[in-house]
């Protein structure tokens, strides 16, 4: 019993360590997904011109395909960011902070599943021979099309990332280890990522509200976790409060 | 005394029970995988010809048919292999038995979304007089990128069960109640998943070639679902964790 004792107290990570691990694999997530949004599809997909589009996915398919195993690793690194912010939060309340990781998970599941309408453009471009008997502008308008359904997608899993937002900040806000104000920011990074619900309002909104507040928001939280990472002192206290709570009601 | 009964209360179902209904059911994912994979798809869908695999789906529609739900049902034979395996591995270590829940989550969700893709030829090829739009090889084709969808979606779904297997080879490896040579076997396969994955969307004419090696790091799944249907878990073992896990958690 000793031994496996030792071994299960080996396992724990302290709260600082988890906090860091968590803030650089949020960065990693962050970075990898503004490269396949920004650099990649936002250089080579023009709005309205198929012909343009498909052109440059063909002129630069490494970058397109990399473009997606990105966005891939971006969804790995957020379903962990979501389980140690789950861990990390679960003192402060442990049904919001499931509510929340849930929300994550939706999010998660949905961006992958969106990356395979990244992925049709190629499927379609570079088919076989069996493809010949649809000209190449209806093939291309057809490439356009799954484009435009990728930006579609954007909207709905923006929406359970909006509620994740929310939730975080409001568990940061009632948390005794994390500054306050940074609960104030995810929020409202939160609340701009409801602008999503209508995605013609997002198009037009995005460079100047959306885009700043959810940089704001984030970006504090990662640069906090990454550099301060959590009070570890105050997180056992809370932890150790709750926790005895939770034995006084059985 | 305390602890004893505690975890008497804990274990409803002995470990060893529990380790053999998983074992049935994974047996059952596994059986059915290979019957949907290269029993249906395998024998149906001939490569980069759509004129050749939509005359296979029509003139084999029920088997067709068969491969989407045995898939589906094994899908949700999934749900209580990852239920029983976390209570399995929580003992090990509890945040990890959770990132594996989750990891699994995600897989089955996008492996069965992905099925759409599965199931949209025989809407296309069978479908009603508003098809007679498109002529029979334009359908055929469209059905033939559905099928390339599948398989996208599928390797999406692989690439979180690549690092699914990680953790679960991790569990494994440290569990003391399982054989440590399922757990290295398991991780081989992981990295096997996620090269092949990587490979179909980076650098596609590579994967045809690296396929049949990694086919064979799939033996781990197989030996870990015999190992756990015939000789479960050592549960005096597994029980020693469970006293050690909730006496570090008191």
């Amino acid at each position: 019993m000793s031994t496996a004792l030792i071994i299960e107290r080996g396992t724990q990570v302290s709260p600082r360590l988890k906090a860091r691990a968590a803030g650089l694999l949020y960065l990693i997530a962050g970075m990898t997904y503004s490269f396949a949004d920004g650099t990649v599809r936002g250089k080579l997909v023009v709005v309205g011109d198929a012909a343009a589009t498909a052109h440059n996915i063909l002129a630069h398919e490494s970058l397109y395909r990399l473009g997606f195993a990105a966005e891939l690793v971006s969804a790995v690194c957020y379903i962990i960011v979501t389980l140690l912010l789950y861990d990390m939060f679960r003192p402060v309340n442990r049904s919001a902070s499931l509510l929340a990781a849930f929300f994550s998970l939706a999010g998660c599941i949905t961006q992958a599943l969106s990356s395979l309408l990244h992925l049709a453009p190629l499927v379609i471009l570079k088919g076989g021979q069996y493809l010949s008997v649809f000209r190449v502008e209806q093939l291309q308008a057809a490439a356009l099309t799954f484009l435009q359904l990728r930006v579609m997608a954007t909207s709905i899993y923006m929406e359970f990332f909006g509620c994740y937002c929310l939730m975080i900040g409001y568990l940061i806000f009632k948390s005794k280890f994390m500054p306050r104000i940074l609960g104030v920011f995810m929020a409202i990074a939160g609340l701009s990522y409801q602008l999503f619900l209508s995605p013609p309002l997002a198009a037009r909104l995005f460079p100047s509200v959306i885009a700043p507040a959810g940089t704001l928001g984030e970006l504090s939280l990662i640069l906090w976790l990454l550099v301060m990472g959590i009070n570890a002192k105050r997180w056992n206290t809370q932890a150790g409060i709750n926790g005895q709570i939770a034995v006084a009601a059985g | 005394m305390n602890a004893v009964v505690e975890i008497a209360a804990l274990e409803k179902t002995s470990p060893q029970l529990q380790a053999r209904i998983a074992g049935g059911l994974y047996l059952i994912v596994i059986v059915g995988g290979i019957f949907a994979e290269v029993l249906v798809r395998g024998r149906l869908v001939v490569h980069a010809d759509a004129a050749a695999t939509a005359h296979n789906i029509m003139a084999h529609p029920m088997l067709y048919r068969w491969g989407f739900v045995v898939e589906l049902f094994y899908c949700v034979c999934n749900v209580p292999v990852t239920v029983i395996f976390y209570n399995l591995f929580k003992v090990v270590n509890r945040n990890l038995a959770l990132m594996m829940v989750i990891l699994d989550l995600v897989v089955n969700t996008i492996e069965s979304i992905s099925l759409l893709f599965h199931f949209a030829p025989l809407l296309l090829l069978q479908g009603g007089h508003y098809l007679s739009a498109f002529t029979a090889e334009q359908l055929q084709a469209a059905s033939y990128v559905s099928i390339e969808l599948f398989e996208h979606g599928f390797a999406i779904c692989l690439v979180f069960f690549g690092f699914d297997c990680l953790v679960m080879a991790y569990l494994i490896y440290r569990s003391t109640f399982l054989p440590r040579i399922l757990g290295a076997m398991l991780a081989i396969e992981g990295v096997g998943y996620l090269v092949n994955s990587f490979s179909l969307f980076l650098v596609p004419a590579l994967q045809p070639r690296i396929f049949p090696y990694f086919a064979v790091t799939a033996i781990a799944e197989i030996a870990l679902c015999l190992w756990l249907l015939v000789m479960g878990v050592n549960a005096e073992r597994w029980r020693e964790r469970a006293v050690a896990a909730k006496a570090f958690r008191a």
